[in-house]
């Protein structure tokens, strides 16, 4: 087993005095059941989380990256006004370890210096994530492929794992550890007996993941240089062009700018877009490097599976699943990663 | 919060100079930036509206102000065509990798452009007529389709009287052009310059673009002296936003000057190749 920063273990009736403790004194976001659908939402009692999930329909990135925000307001009689970002401050709590995982991977992307975004920072510094490890990973789920999963994620800051009794609990930052710091009474020593069961726990959901699906990573990153036009052909002509597949991918962080006037105040938003969408590329003059959608296929999954991982060392998917089960069309990027690699 | 990368700086239009039916050159001040290199480019923000990349086109030396030429293309740069001296803009940048300055001493230089293409290499220009005695024979072959095209026609006969060795060419000559009638390839030979270690910096149309580079390697140029800047749609100007990203580089950062060897690299579409 890796070697753990630090290891706790919290009873089952210790996680529920948690749970309280930590609603009423915090505004924590969980997932919660509507409709059959599980979707992040603030809760104010530790009953209205629904910790019996595969997974939240949609990713928690916009507490990270809000689909639209002002960004820069300008008066024009006062000039350029300076307002500090603040009051972001929450627990995301039962954030599945893919899901944690594109945290970094959006970290390694926007807090690139020497123009780190700073209200993604400021958002990021502010949220405390406390992952739920997975216990029975989703049918489309494949995290096992980019080990993004499914137990461990590489950007939460505490990782719950349920074993016998209660829950192992990794603290994985000084932000974990100042959470873990406000309730620790609660929490008691792991013995040699759950780091056993973690241990057990985790290979056995990888080995389970890895007969579904296992593809040679390191041979994604080199493929691009041998693909051909008629690679992405299917799934070009399947898109129906609506965006979904980056909208709930967790890790997608391209956005669009919106300049307008609002109560003689000059406005700046800035809200998600999508290389998906056919305007993407195109210039004023009409001009559009990228105008087919062959190129828009090839640009996305080569973005995620070779360019990130050339640049940052990780991949750019998680292998959540959104995209496969919620694509209209049935463009499966599992069939994408069988095919390359 | 740490600056806001997304923030212009104001500044004022204090100069509007018609260049060309569609495309006038904005003087802008105070220059809001400490410094640039020729080639870099910056957002300019017309309030309310939006805000577009725009190559800066005046020369590094000049503290006071900064300068674009642009083209009535779309709803910003239309927006700033009505604009009048006096009103405020916004300004960030600058950004990107501008031609490669540093490499110039006591080379030859071949600038060439087409059409508006030539904004970034008129501030390469004037920080090369900067310090004249620096470099060996500077040329500039620049085309445009027809002559009332032609960009900062008023100051290319300045330059020529400063030291620069001036080719001009259109696709299509007008009443009273006694000049070259032909596309800027057709003159790309003409300068005598030592082309094994002379510096070539292009800019234009796309398809300027491809044509020039055949035609800079036939002539015996050396592919690791050439430099062509790119256009692409842009959001942010720091490799955030996603939209410049093509084959791994992205135009606002690793751009918009990319080498010739680098351009091989990326995508059809993107690639002059």
């Amino acid at each position: 087993m890796e070697r753990l920063s630090r290891v706790l273990f919290l009873s089952e009736d210790g996680f529920k005095i948690f749970l309280e403790q930590l609603v009423s004194s915090k505004n924590v976001i969980a997932p919660v059941e509507t409709d059959g659908c599980f979707e992040f939402k603030t809760i104010k009692r530790a009953g209205e989380a629904s910790l019996n999930y595969s997974n939240t329909r949609l990713p928690p990135k916009r507490f990270f990256l809000p689909q639209r925000e002002v960004v820069f307001k300008h008066d024009p009689k006062k000039g350029t006004l300076h307002e500090p970002l603040g009051g972001f401050e929450m627990v995301l709590l039962g954030v599945r370890p893919c899901d944690a995982s594109a945290l970094s991977i959006l970290d390694s992307i926007l807090l690139k210096p020497p123009n780190p975004d700073p209200f993604y920072e400021s958002r990021r510094r502010s949220i405390t994530v406390v992952s739920l490890s997975c216990a029975k990973p989703g049918e489309e789920c494949f995290c096992n492929v980019f080990e993004a999963g499914p137990v461990r994620g590489s950007g939460e800051d505490i990782t719950l794992t349920r074993i016998t009794g209660g829950l192992l609990v990794e603290v994985r930052s000084s932000r974990g550890q100042a959470l873990v710091d406000v309730f620790k009474n609660l929490f008691e020593k792991a013995g040699a007996e759950h780091l056993e069961e973690y241990g057990e726990l985790s290979s056995r959901l990888t080995r389970e993941m890895n007969s579904r699906i296992g593809i040679a990573r390191e041979r994604l990153v080199r493929l691009e240089e041998t693909l051909d036009e008629g690679f992405f052909q299917k799934e070009a002509q399947r898109c129906v062009e609506c965006s979904l597949c980056s909208f709930t991918c967790p890790v997608c962080y391209c956005f669009d700018t919106e300049d307008y006037l609002e109560k003689n105040i000059y406005m700046r938003a800035k809200g998600w877009d999508t290389c998906a969408s056919p305007l993407f590329t195109r210039m004023a003059s009409g001009l559009d490097p990228r105008a087919s959608r062959v190129e828009m296929f090839c640009h996305r999954f080569c973005h995620k599976l070779s360019r990130i991982p050339l640049a940052f060392n990780s991949y750019g998917c998680v292998g959540c699943g959104r995209c496969v089960s919620l694509c209209p069309a049935g463009v499966d990027i599992r069939e994408v990663l069988k095919r390359w690699g | 919060m740490g600056l806001n990368p997304y923030a212009p700086k104001p500044a004022r239009i204090v100069g509007i100079k018609d260049e060309t039916p569609d495309t006038k050159t904005f003087t802008l001040s105070p220059n809001v930036f400490e410094g640039f290199t020729p080639g870099q480019f910056a957002m300019l923000t017309v309030y309310g509206v939006g805000e577009a990349p725009f190559s800066i086109c005046s020369s590094p030396f000049d503290k006071d102000f900064l300068q674009f030429s642009i083209r009535r293309m779309g709803r910003v740069t239309r927006m700033v065509h009505e604009a009048s001296v006096g009103d405020e803009v916004g300004v960030r940048g600058p950004y990107g990798r501008g031609w490669p300055v540093d490499t110039m001493n006591g080379r030859d230089i071949l600038i060439v452009g087409g059409g508006i293409g030539l904004a970034p290499l008129r501030s390469l220009v004037l920080h090369l007529l900067e310090e004249r005695e620096k470099y060996g024979e500077i040329a500039v072959c620049y085309g445009a389709r027809t002559p009332s095209l032609l960009m900062y026609r008023d100051e290319l006969a300045e330059w020529a009287g400063r030291g620069v060795k001036l080719y001009l060419t259109v696709d299509v000559g007008e009443e009273g052009w006694k000049g070259n009638v032909g596309v800027v390839t057709t003159i790309l030979g003409e300068p005598e310059l030592d082309r094994a270690t002379a510096i070539v910096c292009t800019c234009g149309p796309p398809v300027m673009i491809r044509f020039v580079l055949r035609r800079l390697v036939e002539l015996g140029f050396s592919k690791e002296n050439i430099y062509a800047s790119l256009e692409s749609r842009m959001r942010c100007g720091i490799g955030k936003c996603g939209h410049c990203h093509f084959g791994g580089k992205h135009v606002c950062l690793d751009g918009p000057v990319f080498q010739y060897d680098e351009m091989t690299g990326l995508p059809k579409g993107i690639s002059p190749f």
